[in-house]
C-alpha cells in the first residue's frame, strides 16, 4: 500500500537530488571536454527508436521530445557510449494522439530499424495500440503517457516515466478540497482516451472523498467555443472545475472563462502548467492550478543545473517533454549498461530493477504496474509563471 | 430573454458566421466550377498565419494594415490556386479536382508548420480581450465584430453581384459557365476571379477567427467540416443557404451544448443535418434536382 502526502516546495528526495546534481554537472563537464579527450564508442551501435509527434498539431511537443532524447544520446556517446557501443537513434513520426500513425511508426521501428528499446509514443491514444506490438517483438518502451489505461493493460513491456494520472488526480483532488476549500466541483475533459481515463481517475478520487461532481462537460481537441460549457458550470454554482485536456483547449477554455467573467476556480492536468498553455492563455492563466511533473520556474537545484545544459544545446529553456525524454534516454542507457545482454528482454529486465535512480525530473523507481515516477508537483500560475506550491509523493 | 440565452445565441451566431464565411467559399467555387474545394478551411488557416505570423509578429504592421496586406496576399494566392491547382485538372474527372484540393490542404498545413513552426500563435486582434454587454449578457467583443463583418460582406457581395458588370459576369459563370461563355463572357478569367474572391473571403474569416481560435495548422480542419455541413443544411450551391445554414448550425451547437449536453454536440448538430436531409434532401434553400426519366 502506498502512502501519499503533501510536502512544502523543494523538499523530498533530497539525497537523490544531490546525486542528480552530480550527474547533471558530470554531464555538463562531459559536453565541455574537448572531443579528443573523450572516450569514443567504437562498437556496434545500439538501435533505440523514438516515436514522436514530428508533424501535425502536437509537432512542437514532438520537437521538444526529440531534443531531450538527442541531447541525452549525444552526452552518452560523448562519454563512450554504453559498454563501448554508441547509441543510434531512429525517429519516426506518430503525429501525436493518432493511433494509426503511432502503430505504423512503431512497426517501422520494430521491424525495419530493429530497435532494442523504444521511447514513446507519448500520447495515451497512441501508446495503446502499440502495446501489443511491443510484447510481440519483445521490446520495452518508455512513455510519458499519463492515462491510467496505459498501465491497466498489464503489459510488462511498457514503462511510464511520468506521474500516473490516477495518482495525480488523487493528489489534485485532495489539494483543491483541503487547500482551496472547493465543495461543489464540476469536471470537464477532452474526449480522448487520455481525457476519459484521466477524468475517470478524478471522479474516482472525488468519490473516495464523498463528493459527486455537480456538472460534467466534455469537448474535443478541435472545440473552439466553450461558452455553453462555462455557462453550465456557472449555472450549477460550482466552486471550481477540474479539467483534463490538451494544450489548445486548455488555453481557449481559460481565456474564455476569464473573458466571460466567471468567478469559479480552475485546476487540471499537467497541460495547465506548460509553455503552450501559458503562452496561449496569457494573463488569463493567472490562478490556474495543475498537477504536474515539471515546471520551468522550479527552484530545485537539479532543475537549475539542467537549464543551462539544455539552453546551451537549443537556445531555450527546457520544458516537460524535453526533460521527461532526456531522463528516459538516460534510463534506457543505464538499463542497457546493467543488462546481461543489450537486447529487448535484457533491457526490460534491467529496467524492472531500477530503484532510486536520480534523473532531472525526479528519482525513478520501477513498480510492478510499470510506473517509474512516484512524485509530482502542484503548481499555480502567477501571471504566466507557474509556481510550485506543493511537492507530492506517493 | 435571459442573459444566458443571449450569451449562447450570440456565441452560436458568431461561430455560425465563421462557418458561413467558409461555406460561402465552398458555394462560390462549387457554383463556378462544380468542385467542392476541400482546402477551403486550410485557406482560412493560411490567411490567419500570414496575417499573424508575418504581418503582425514579424513585420509589426498595425492592425488594419495587416488585414489589407494579408488580403492582397490572399488574392495572389487565389490566382495561384486557380492557375496551378484547378486549371491543370479542370478537364479531368471531378474526383481528380477534389483530390487536388485535398492535396493542397495537406501542403498548406505542412507548409505553415515549416514556416511558422508547430506552436500555435496567439493574436489579440483589433479588440483584444474586450467584452461587451448585450441586454445584460457579457460576451467577447470579437463575436459581434464577426457578425457585423459577415453582414457587411453580404451587403457588399450582393451589391457587387447585382450592380457591377464583373459581379454579373461572376454570377452568370457561377450559374451556367457554358452559357456564360457563349454569351461572350471570358469564363476562364471570371473563374480565376471567383477563386481570388473565395480566397479573400477565407482570409477575412482567418483574420476574424485568429483571436478566438488561436492560429494553428489544424484550425481550418474542423471549420471546413462544419462549413460543409452548413452548405448541405442550407442547400448546396445556395448563397443564402450557406449563410443561414452556417448561422443555424452555430446556434444549434451552442444551445444543444448547454440545454442538452456538451457530450452530444456533434450528435445534435449532425442529427439535425440528418433529419434535414431525410425531410428535405435539397436543404433549406436548395432547389430540387430534376432528372429525366
Amino acid at each position: 500500500m502506498t502512502s501519499r502526502h503533501l510536502d512544502a516546495p523543494g523538499r523530498g528526495a533530497r539525497v537523490s537530488r544531490r546525486a542528480a546534481i552530480g550527474t547533471g554537472l558530470a554531464a555538463v563537464s562531459a559536453t565541455l571536454l574537448p572531443a579528443t579527450v573523450r572516450a569514443q564508442p567504437s562498437g556496434e551501435p545500439i538501435p533505440i527508436g523514438c516515436a514522436a509527434a514530428l508533424t501535425a498539431q502536437f509537432a512542437q511537443n514532438g520537437a521538444w521530445m526529440k531534443n531531450g532524447v538527442s541531447l541525452a544520446a549525444k552526452q552518452i556517446n560523448d562519454k563512450g557510449g554504453v559498454k563501448g557501443r554508441p547509441i543510434q537513434l531512429f525517429f519516426e513520426d506518430d503525429q501525436g494522439p493518432n493511433p494509426t500513425a503511432a502503430s505504423n511508426a512503431a512497426i517501422k521501428l520494430l521491424t525495419q530499424s530493429k530497435v532494442v528499446a523504444m521511447i514513446g509514443p507519448h500520447f495515451t491514444p497512441a501508446i495503446l495500440p502499440v502495446e501489443p506490438l511491443l510484447a510481440q517483438h519483445s521490446v520495452p518502451a518508455l512513455t510519458g503517457a499519463t492515462g491510467p489505461v496505459v498501465t491497466q493493460q498489464h503489459n510488462d513491456w511498457v514503462f511510464r516515466v511520468r506521474l500516473n494520472d490516477t495518482t495525480g488526480a488523487v493528489l489534485l483532488v485532495k489539494y483543491v478540497l483541503q487547500n482551496l476549500g472547493w465543495k461543489k466541483i464540476g469536471i470537464d475533459y477532452v474526449n480522448t482516451a487520455f481525457g476519459q481515463s484521466g477524468i475517470d481517475a478524478v471522479k474516482a478520487a472525488l468519490t473516495a472523498q464523498g463528493i459527486t461532481p455537480i456538472a460534467t462537460q466534455t469537448h474535443l481537441d478541435s472545440t473552439k467555443d466553450f461558452t455553453a460549457q462555462l455557462l453550465t458550470f456557472q449555472q450549477a454554482g460550482v466552486d471550481g472545475i477540474i479539467v483534463w485536456t490538451d494544450d489548445q483547449p486548455s488555453g481557449l477554455l481559460v481565456k474564455q472563462l476569464k473573458t466571460l467573467g466567471m468567478k469559479y476556480g480552475i485546476a487540471g492536468s499537467t497541460t495547465f502548467s506548460q509553455p503552450p498553455f501559458l503562452s496561449l492563455a496569457g494573463d488569463a492563466a493567472d490562478g490556474t492550478y495543475s498537477v504536474t511533473d515539471f515546471v520551468q520556474s522550479n527552484t530545485d537545484p537539479t532543475i537549475a543545473a539542467w537549464k543551462p545544459v539544455y539552453h546551451a544545446a537549443y537556445g531555450e529553456d527546457p520544458e516537460l517533454y524535453a526533460t521527461t525524454y532526456y531522463d528516459a534516454m538516460n534510463l534506457i542507457a543505464f538499463a542497457a549498461s546493467q543488462a546481461s545482454s543489450i537486447t529487448g528482454p535484457g533491457i526490460r529486465d534491467a529496467l524492472t530493477k531500477i530503484k532510486d535512480r536520480p534523473g532531472i525530473m525526479t528519482s525513478y523507481s520501477w513498480s510492478p504496474e510499470g510506473n517509474m515516477v512516484h512524485s509530482g508537483l502542484i503548481a499555480v500560475a502567477k501571471g504566466t509563471v507557474p509556481t510550485v506550491v506543493a511537492v507530492i509523493k506517493e | 430573454m435571459s442573459a444566458t440565452l443571449i450569451q449562447l445565441v450570440l456565441a452560436g451566431l458568431a461561430m455560425g458566421a465563421v462557418y458561413a464565411l467558409v461555406a460561402l467559399g465552398y458555394t462560390l467555387i462549387w457554383n463556378a466550377v462544380g468542385i467542392v474545394n476541400f482546402a477551403q478551411g486550410d485557406v482560412v488557416m493560411l490567411g490567419a498565419y500570414f496575417a499573424v505570423g508575418w504581418c503582425v509578429d514579424t513585420w509589426h504592421l498595425p492592425i488594419g494594415i495587416d488585414l489589407l496586406v494579408m488580403l492582397a496576399f490572399m488574392a495572389v494566392f487565389g490566382w495561384a490556386f486557380a492557375t496551378f491547382v484547378y486549371r491543370p485538372v479542370r478537364n479531368a474527372s471531378q474526383l481528380s479536382a477534389i483530390v487536388a484540393t485535398l492535396g493542397l490542404g495537406m501542403v498548406l498545413e505542412n507548409t505553415v508548420v515549416l514556416i511558422w513552426g508547430p506552436q500555435s500563435l496567439g493574436f489579440a486582434g483589433p479588440l483584444g480581450n474586450a467584452t461587451v454587454a448585450v441586454f445584460g449578457a457579457r460576451i467577447y467583443a470579437q463575436y459581434p465584430l464577426i457578425l457585423v463583418v459577415l453582414l457587411l460582406l453580404m451587403c457588399a457581395q450582393e451589391g457587387m453581384f447585382r450592380f457591377t458588370s464583373i459581379g454579373r459576369a461572376m454570377r452568370a459563370t457561377a450559374q451556367d459557365a457554358e452559357a456564360a461563355r457563349l454569351m461572350g463572357i471570358k469564363t476562364q478569367n471570371i473563374t480565376t476571379l471567383i477563386f481570388i474572391y473565395a480566397s479573400v473571403l477565407a482570409g477575412i474569416a482567418g483574420w476574424l477567427l485568429a483571436p478566438v481560435f488561436y492560429v494553428s495548422a489544424d484550425m481550418g480542419v474542423r471549420v471546413s467540416l462544419e462549413a460543409f455541413a452548413a452548405c448541405i443544411l442550407g442547400g448546396f450551391g445556395s448563397i443564402p443557404g450557406a449563410l443561414i445554414g452556417g448561422l443555424l448550425l452555430g446556434v444549434i451547437e451552442s444551445l444543444g451544448g448547454f440545454y442538452i449536453s456538451s457530450e452530444y454536440i456533434d450528435v445534435i448538430a449532425f442529427g439535425v443535418l440528418f433529419v434535414t436531409l431525410v425531410v428535405r434532401p435539397e436543404g433549406i434553400f436548395g432547389e430540387p434536382q430534376m432528372e429525366r426519366p
